[in-house]
This record gives C-alpha cells, structure tokens and sequence, in this order.
C-alpha cells in the first residue's frame, strides 16, 4: 500500500502544477478564507488563496526540499560513519567527536545559523536542516556496519582468508545496503518533519511559495475558524512521511535475514 | 590508558569542542544582546558603545573566548547578558522542569513504544501486526506542533500532563520503529522456531523471548530520544506554556544572549557525552558478540 | 537473564510507576480557592520585569496594578488627574517641575511614601549601573532633582520637555519602596517587587506565573479608581501563553478568565457566545505602518512612493486580516492618539489605475511584455523586511500580489528576530521595513522622522520637518502643539515615507463573569482594581 501511496505522491509532484485550477499566489482579500465549495474545492485561505492549487504547487517545492537535505545528511552522514565504523584510533576518536558534537548542537540553532546568514531562502533551509541529519544518519551506518560485522557470514568470510577489502566490498556493504537505504527513507522523512517544524518556530523559507509544511504550520494558527487550510496541506505530508516510513522498513527488512 | 581515560578525555574533547562551536555560530550571527535592547528602545550609539564595554563585549574575540572558558572550568557560567541572572541558576531552575517532563515523557514512551513495537513484531500475516505497523508510521509522521495543538484543543491533555503525553507518544514512535523491524527481522532464525515449535501463541513468545535479545538494538534509539526530551522541545514547551530549557535556550538565541546559549550547550554536551558512555556500557553488557569486535 | 515470574513482576511495576508519574506530572499548582482569583493571559515572556531597568510594555498589564505614579492620566478623557502627587506646577521657562506628594501613602512593606523616596526611585533609573532601558530615556533632558521638605519635590530639566508628565504617568516610573530597592539590589529586585499600588506583588517565576495581591490598605487611587460593589478580586495569576493558536481553547477551557492578543479571526468565533465577551481597547501611538526607505532607489522618488501608495488596498486587506476588529489606518499617528490630525486622512484612496499612470510618466516602461516594470537592472524588484511578529507575513504576501498588478515585483526577506532585523536594517539594503511605537504623547514621532532620530529607518531628513518636532516637543501649550504635531502629520503623508496599515487595537477574550474591565488611557493596560469577577 505503501507503495501505491509513493507513486501517487510522485504524480502529484511532476504534475501537480499543470492540474491546479488556479494561480497559488492570487488573493482573494474580500473572500478571506471560505469553506470548500464548488469554486474552490479545498477552500481559501485567509489571503482568499485557493488551497487546492497551493497545495499541488507546493508538493514539488517539498520534495526538493526533502531530497536536497536528505542528499545533503546522507551524503556526509555516509561519509562520516564510515570513517567511523572503519576507521581505527585517530580517525576513529575524531569522527566519534564530530559526531557528539553535531548532536549536542540544537538542531535549529545550526538551521538558524544558515538562515540568518545565507537569508531566508528554501537554499538555506535545505542546508540546515541537511545538517542536522548528518549525525543521526550517521550514527545508523557506523552501527550498522559494526552490527553487520557480528554476523555470521563475515565470520566465515573471514575464516575463509578472504582480503579486507573483500570482506568489506563484497560482503558487508551488500549485506548492510538495504538498511541503510531503509534509513535513508526516515532521513527524508526526517528532514521534512524538521524543517515544518522550522517554519513553526519563524526559521522558514521565502514567505510566499507554498510548501507544504510551511502551510501546515501556518495552517494550525487558523485551525479554529478554516480547519481545512491545516487539514489539505497536513494529510499529504503525513501520508508523504508516513509511506516514507513504511518503504524504510520494507527496506530494512530485506538486509536483516541472514 | 584505560578505556574509561579514553571515553572520559573524548567526553571532555566533546563538551570543549561543541562550546567552541557553538561560539562561534553565535558571533556568526548578527547583531548582539545590546544592540538589539538599545535599537528597541532607542538608545543613542553612545550609550550602546558604553554598556558593550561594561559587559566586555568590544574585546577581541580570542580575549573574550579565554576568559569565558578559564570562567567555566571553574563552574563558572557567566551572567545573562539581559537578565544579570546567573546562567547556573537559571539552567538548573528551568532543567527541573525539563527533567519532570522528560522522564515522564521517557518511561511513557518506553513502555508505549515496547508494546506497539512488540505488537507491530508480528508477522506479516498477521493483521493486529499490520494495523499496529501503520500506527507507527502515522505517529511518526504526525508533526509535534499538529498533535501538540489538537491535545490542548480537546481540553484534556493540557499543562504539564499533556506535553508528557504528547512527547511520550512523539518518542515513542521511532522506539516502536526499530523493535517491531528488529523483530520483523529476526523471524528467521533458529530459535524462533524452536519456541513455535512448542506450540505458545506469537505474542507470547515475542514477549517473553525475543525482545529481550533485540533489547541491544533499541539502545541507541532510546539515547536518542534522551537526548531529543532533554533539549529540543521547544515546540512542545512553546504550545503547552511550560518554562523548560528548550524555550530558554530559543530565548537566549533570538536575543543573542551569549552565556545562556554557551552555558546550555556545554550543558548538553556533556548530557550528551555521557549518554554514549552509558549506551557504550549497555550495549557491550546486553550484547556480548559486540564485546570482543569492539575490543 | 531474568525468569518468567520476574519479567512478570517488572511488567506489572513499570505500569505502575508509569501511572503513577504520569499522575504526578499532572500536578499543576492548585491553590485553595477561597479568594477571589483569576488568572490572565500573557502574552509574551519579557526578559525581565523591572519597570525601571526593562522595556516591554507587557510588564505594564501587571506592573500597573502594583505601582502608583505621581500622575495618571484618565483613561476616558486623556487628561492628568493627581497619583502620588496632588499637585504640581511648572515654572516660567518650563524646565522645573515642582510636586506636592500625598501624605497617607504607605508601601506594601510599611515604609512611608515621601520626597525622599522620589528620589532614591530617581536616582536608580538614571544610574548607569541600572542600564535602564526605557524608563531613563522616558525622563527626557533630566537634569537632576532637589528635595524641599518632606513631601515636596521639584524636578530639574536642562531644556523644556513636553512630554515629561506623560513619562510620570507610565508605569515605567512607578514608585518603588526604598527599602526594598536598597535590599534587593538591581537584579534580585524584579522577584521581589514593592510598590504602593492596589495590589501586592506576591512572586515572579520567570516564563512561568507572576502573582499580585489586593491591597486592603489602599485608599490613596487616583479618581477614576473605583472598587467594585462585590466580585472584588483578590488575587490575579498572570500566566503565559506564547502560542496565538491556543489562546482562544484555553480560554474558552477556562484556563484563563482574560487572554490577551486573540488572533482577530479567532475572536470572531466569540461573538455570539453568550460565556465570553470581547473587550477592546484603542492603543494610541503609531498604527501598524510600513516605512519606506528615501535613501534608495526606487524608493528615494517622492512619486515613486505616492505611486506605491496609491496601488495598495489597504483597506481590503485590513478587513479581511482584522475581521473588522481595526480599522485602516489613515496617517502617522493612530485615530485616538493625542494631536492625531485626519488631513490628510483621504490623501492616497486606493486607485491602481493611477498608480500605474504614475509609475509610466516616471519613465518605466515593460519592454518585454511580462507585466512587470523594466529597470536597467531588470525587472523592477523592491526589498522588504519582514519580520515574525504581528500580521506582517500575511500583510507582505498580499502585497506583493497588489504590486504585482500595478508592474512591481517585490521581493519578501524574512528576518527571523529581532537582532537580525535590526542588522538587516543597518545594512540599509532594504525599500520597506516594518516598525513602529505606541504612546500617548506622539513626541516618539521624533525619534522616527527627525535626522537624527534614533528609529529613522525611512532615512527621511528635512529641516523644515525637524524644527518641527523639535518645537513640538518644547512646547508645553496644547493648541500650539496640536497645530504643530498636525504639520508634522501633514508632511510625512505627503512624502509618503510611511504606509499607514491599521490602527492598534489591543484585543482581548474575556470570560463573561468578569465585568468592569476596563483598559487606561495608554491602551494595553487593564484597571483590575475596578474589575469585578463572579465564578
């Protein structure tokens, strides 16, 4: 199902833009934000924007967002970690420092850094909030690997005389691959969530363009008088995230069974 | 050296190290605690230049570094730069109320994420195992912020009670995450079906057998989790109106309140330090093939 | 490994420390509920809350309700009525002041209210030590106090300013008992408050609650304070709540018997309903405005910014934000404000069509059909701050669809606080930024529109403009200054440098049992003394 849910949500985000009746950034102000109607079928906003087309433009804009700090944890968080799971003394202590320290900075102290330097930019945010997953993904695939060298077939490899690098190659990374892409499904999803909550605490994008965590987090402020706003922005980021989830465990659980 | 000399030089290295950076990225930031009091309420340039004097905020950087951390290796933390008060106090005053919701919201979590984990271990045939699965994913995906606010909308879960409530749930989700695919995992191996040989009802055997052997594996998802409730609830703490630390260390930023956020990180990195040491012990005590490949 | 019966047990225990936790964090101070007690709903966390060292005026919704000052103004016809002090006179070049204080007035902790202790309040705010942030500032060209008798005092000004009795009627200058100042020091004394007012400061738990208790010796209220025949309150628990969201549910819940600052679309769900009542009060000073910055181009051409004027609906925009709760603002000064002059109220109705006219003879052309005006630098783009607070986000977003119709784009920067907002603006970068003040006395219009005003962030300069404000803000006479401040007025709308929004209304969410609440004459500031609370 999860994966249903995935390839609709791909279609939305190439096509989104072409189906959506209206411009996102017309206002409305004499509407304000009315109920969904025949007109506008999830209803407008406060600026009298329509919802619906918000939110099939803001799905790409989302997605961008997801990819780009997900590109950006996973990359240097693979990265580190390996240099964590491989690497003996020094590098080994460094990475393993690199790392705590990552994770005792708030994460959005670091998003803010970005944001209050770069301005507030949909960049910006990919950056900051790309940062703040690099330790957690980081520390899954030193882990792993570390998990993944207990198991039985590297013990046997290893009896067999194969070289490291074979080992490591041929067995290990194979053999960890789905987990970690199982992970990386959760980073993005991750980093989605973390960069919603962003916009909540006013550390956001550029103002306008519709994404939708941005409108979600907007949304809550009017959820007592125009519950849809919340309600079409929130439903598909939480299935987005959800059937993230869902496919980084299907994924996982194809490199557990040895 | 023992291994413990290393794990305690690395946490100390660790605790330095985020205090440096975190330095840093404050005076990356622009504008500083005086400005942003004096422009509000507008004040002459004079009088700006005068109190940033006072406060040793015109010396250089390097100057202003040393002398924080000779300060601080003597547990001192410094003054706020708005408020006079003492960061020490004002850190310890706010953790109460952190540590009150966090372990609340921890032995919640744990004990939720345990039996949705467990549960959601059941196999793929299974459809409690299937329903529970989703509830997983949608209580992973649900932003803080939404159930936050739908909680104190229904009136019920408000206050303190209620944001242990809700970051309970919120932490609970990864914990129930990693058992229920650990289980999910292990359902191959040899001793599983010796224990279904035996004739006992699934989540019979998942509870009393299994968990115990993939309880390893949730450590790092718990520190995790510690690590998030001690110092990254500011949403939570914002929407329920509770004076925590994640609220004062968002304070301290907005208003470039240098000690307070210094004093806070260096608070949370030595949590932090400590956590992995304890997860360190943990991990080699629960799993022993773990002891000698990390030897 | 531990047995079957022991996991049992272990089970058994963790579900019972975890009801039993969970119960326990449920424990939110309850106190016995036989005073009369309400609790109010703040708004924001001030980073302190000493009126003579801190500057948010949210200290004042309880600070006014523990101090006395010398003046206070009524809130229904503006005008100075006796505090502290029962008279007071000024001399021929208007640069002293002298009080004659009451002689019944006690503080909370017995000490006796007299000149004496004017001075020690004095002399803390103007110490350097103190780095008082607003409340120096407010006294002006001080320059210094003699004491006569007992309860004489005269103020010294090194040049006249007219908005000294103003400053002695804000909260900012509450008088504070001596011997607590001299105990507590500058930074304890904020947790440990002694005033003269109506109520007793009880505690401050920063971020958490502030409490205040009635004062039973009270008898020395300016003329407008008035007790209530019953519902008396006793007690009033100021708690916080940071989150606009949620104001409106805890409210209606009852965890609040008044919050502050309900989003206007929110309190419009309360009109029909019978248990609560909006109370609203006009806050004088300036209206939610936009200044425009005449040191950069496009922005530096008087028509350029008429234009700009011309091609925004402000109107609409207002009332779909406020739901008819404020209205739009006409000028530099909110309607309602001392000296507020409607001149030039009409100056700039909303007309698109001539905006564009306006922008075409000023040489812009759209050379490439994509309705936009075209520069040398390409499309014709203006910068403006936007900041996090307020309506400001929603406020931008409209207007740079307005723009968009009338050929311009705009180019939204959203600056996430207050320090990088005032870093942003240093850097000068910027056509439009978002600022303003709130007070009785408009003379804080000079630290916005005179050139070496501290808060000048339009850039505007003009002499004929500053020696202006400066008369204005020496003359003592109310005609005269009404006539000036009504110039002032006049100019700075027909420089378009600041594009008024909407007037400040203070908006609160009120339980039904509470009646007689009123605010005072400043706007945010309730008169709890009056108040009456019937659970």
């Amino acid at each position: 199902m999860a994966r249903s849910v995935c390839i609709g949500m791909l279609f939305l985000l190439l096509f989104g833009e072409l189906i959506a009746p209206y411009d996102p950034l017309t206002t409305r102000p004499h509407i304000g934000a009315m109920p969904p109607s025949a007109l506008f079928i999830f209803g407008t906003d406060t600026l009298g924007r329509d919802v619906l087309s918000r939110v099939l433009h803001g799905g790409r804009v989302t997605a961008l967002l997801a990819v780009g700090a997900a590109m950006i944890g996973i990359g240097l968080g693979m990265a580190l970690g390996t240099l964590r799971a491989f690497g003996v003394g020094l590098v080994g202590n460094i990475t393993l420092l690199i790392e705590l320290v990552l994770l005792s900075l708030p994460g959005w102290l670091m998003a803010l850094v970005f944001v209050g330097g770069m301005g507030a930019s949909w960049k910006a945010v990919i950056i900051g909030v790309g940062v703040t997953q690099i330790a957690p993904f980081s520390r899954i695939v030193a882990m792993t690997f570390a998990q993944t060298r207990t198991k039985m077939y590297v013990t046997a490899a290893e009896a067999c005389g194969a070289p490291a690098r074979y080992i490591v190659l041929r067995v290990i990374v194979p053999n960890a691959s789905p987990i970690l892409i199982g992970a990386a499904c959760i980073t993005l999803a991750n980093g989605l969530l973390f960069a919603s909550g962003l916009t909540f605490l006013g550390l956001g994008g550029e103002i306008s363009s519709p994404e939708w965590g941005a409108m979600l987090a907007e949304g809550r402020l009017a959820i007592r008088y125009a519950p849809w706003i919340a309600i079409a922005s929130g439903l598909p980021l939480v299935m987005m995230i959800a059937s993230l989830n869902a496919m980084g465990r299907r994924f996982s659980l194809r490199g557990w069974s040895s | 050296m023992t291994g413990i000399g290393v794990a305690g030089l690395r946490g100390f290295i660790s605790v330095w190290l985020a205090v440096t950076v975190a330095f840093i990225l404050l005076r990356v930031l622009p504008g500083d605690a005086i400005q942003a009091q004096a422009m509000q309420a507008g004040m002459a340039d004079s009088i700006i230049e005068e109190r940033r004097q006072s406060l040793g905020l015109d010396r250089p950087l390097v100057e202003q570094y040393a002398t924080y951390l000779g300060k601080a290796m003597q547990a001192d933390l410094g003054v706020s730069l708005v408020t006079g008060e003492r960061v020490g106090q004002m850190l310890m005053s706010r953790g109460a109320e952190t540590l009150r919701l966090a372990f609340g919201a921890l032995v919640l979590s744990i004990a939720i994420g345990m039996m949705l984990g467990t549960a959601g271990g059941l196999s793929h045939h299974s459809v409690t195992g299937q329903l529970c699965r989703w509830t997983i994913d949608l209580l992973i995906a649900v932003p803080i912020y939404v159930s936050g606010t739908l909680a104190v909308m229904s009136g019920v879960l408000t206050g303190g009670f209620g944001a242990a409530v809700v970051l309970g749930l919120h932490s609970a989700a990864p914990i129930a995450n990693t058992l229920s695919i650990a289980l999910l995992s292990e359902n191959q191996q040899g001793y599983v079906w010796v224990a279904y040989s035996k004739g006992l009802p699934e989540w019979l055997i998942l509870w009393r057998h299994r968990v115990r052997v993939v309880l390893p594996m949730l450590i790092p998802v718990i520190s995790v989790q510690v690590g998030f409730l001690l110092g990254g609830t500011v949403i939570t703490e914002t929407i329920f109106s509770r004076a925590g630390l994640g609220q004062s260390l968002l304070d301290g930023v907005m208003r470039r309140d240098y000690p307070v956020v210094q004093g806070w990180v260096l608070l949370m990195a030595a949590c932090q330090a400590v956590i992995y040491g304890l997860t360190q012990i943990a991990g080699r005590w629960l799993d022993p093939r773990q002891r000698e490949k990390m030897a | 490994m531990p047995t079957l019966r022991q996991s049992n047990a272990m089970s058994r225990f963790l579900l019972f420390v975890l009801v039993a936790l969970l119960v326990g964090c449920a424990s939110d101070s309850n106190p016995k509920a036989t005073v009369n007690r309400l609790v109010y709903g703040l708004t924001l966390s001030p980073s302190g809350f000493d009126p003579h060292i801190n500057q948010s005026s949210e200290m004042g919704i309880v600070l006014r309700q523990v101090y006395d000052t010398l003046i206070y103004r009524d809130p229904d016809t503006g005008q100075f009525v006796p505090g502290l002090a029962v008279s007071w006179s000024i001399s021929e070049d208007q640069t002293i002041y002298t009080f004659v204080l009451r002689q019944d007035v006690t503080f909370h902790d017995g000490t006796r209210f007299d000149a004496q202790a004017v001075a020690t309040n004095v002399n803390r705010i103007v110490s350097p030590e103190a780095r008082s942030q607003n409340a120096a500032a407010l006294l002006g060209t001080y320059d210094g106090y003699t004491v006569i008798d007992d309860f004489t005092i005269e103020i010294r000004l090194s040049e006249p300013y007219a908005p000294l009795l103003d400053s002695l009627s804000q909260f900012y200058l509450g008088m504070a008992s001596p011997t607590a100042l001299e105990t507590y020091g500058l930074e304890r004394y904020q947790f440990n408050q002694v005033g003269t007012g109506p109520y007793r400061f009880v505690e401050y738990v920063p971020d958490d609650r502030l409490v205040i208790r009635r004062n039973p010796d009270y008898t020395w209220g300016p003329s407008f304070y008035q007790a209530p025949a019953n519902g008396v309150i006793d007690e009033v628990e100021f708690r916080f709540f940071r989150d606009p969201a949620t104001r409106l549910t805890t409210l209606e819940q009852g965890g609040a018997q008044v919050m502050g600052e309900i989003p206007p679309a929110d309190a419009r769900t309360l009109v029909g309903n019978s248990a609560f009542q909006i109370i609203t009060a006009v806050v004088p000073g300036q209206p939610d405005q936009i200044l425009l910055n005449t040191q950069l181009a496009p922005t530096n051409n008087q028509s350029f910014r008429q234009a700009l004027m011309l091609g925004t609906n402000r109107t609409a925009m207002v009332d779909a934000l406020y739901q008819g709760f404020s209205t739009p603002a006409t000028g530099a000064l909110t309607r309602g404000t001392q000296f507020y002059s409607d001149a030039s109220a009409n100056r700039y109705p909303f007309d698109g069509q001539q905006a564009r006219a306006l922008l075409s003879t000023l040489g812009y052309a759209d050379t490439n059909a994509d309705g936009i005006w075209d520069t040398p630098e390409g499309d014709l783009t203006l910068k403006m701050l936007v900041p996090p607070w307020g309506e400001f986000r929603q406020i931008s977003q409209f207007m740079q669809d307005q723009w968009h119709s009338i050929g311009i784009n705009l180019e939204l920067i959203s600056v996430p606080d207050f320090s990088t907002l005032m870093s942003e603006i240093a850097k000068g970068e910027y056509h439009l930024v978002a600022f303003n003040s709130y007070g009785v006395d408009p003379a804080f219009l000079k630290t916005y529109y005179a050139s070496d005003g501290s808060r000048n962030f339009s850039g505007y300069s003009s002499p004929e403009l500053d020696s202006l404000l400066n008369d204005a803000g020496r003359q003592l006479d109310p005609t005269l200054r009404a006539a000036l401040y009504k110039q002032v007025q006049a100019v700075i709308i027909e420089q378009a440098v600041v594009m008024p929004l909407r007037d400040r209304i203070n908006l609160n969410g009120v339980s039904s049992k509470v009646s007689g609440l009123k605010y005072d004459a400043y706007g945010w500031f309730p008169v709890l003394y009056n108040a009456s609370y019937s659970p």
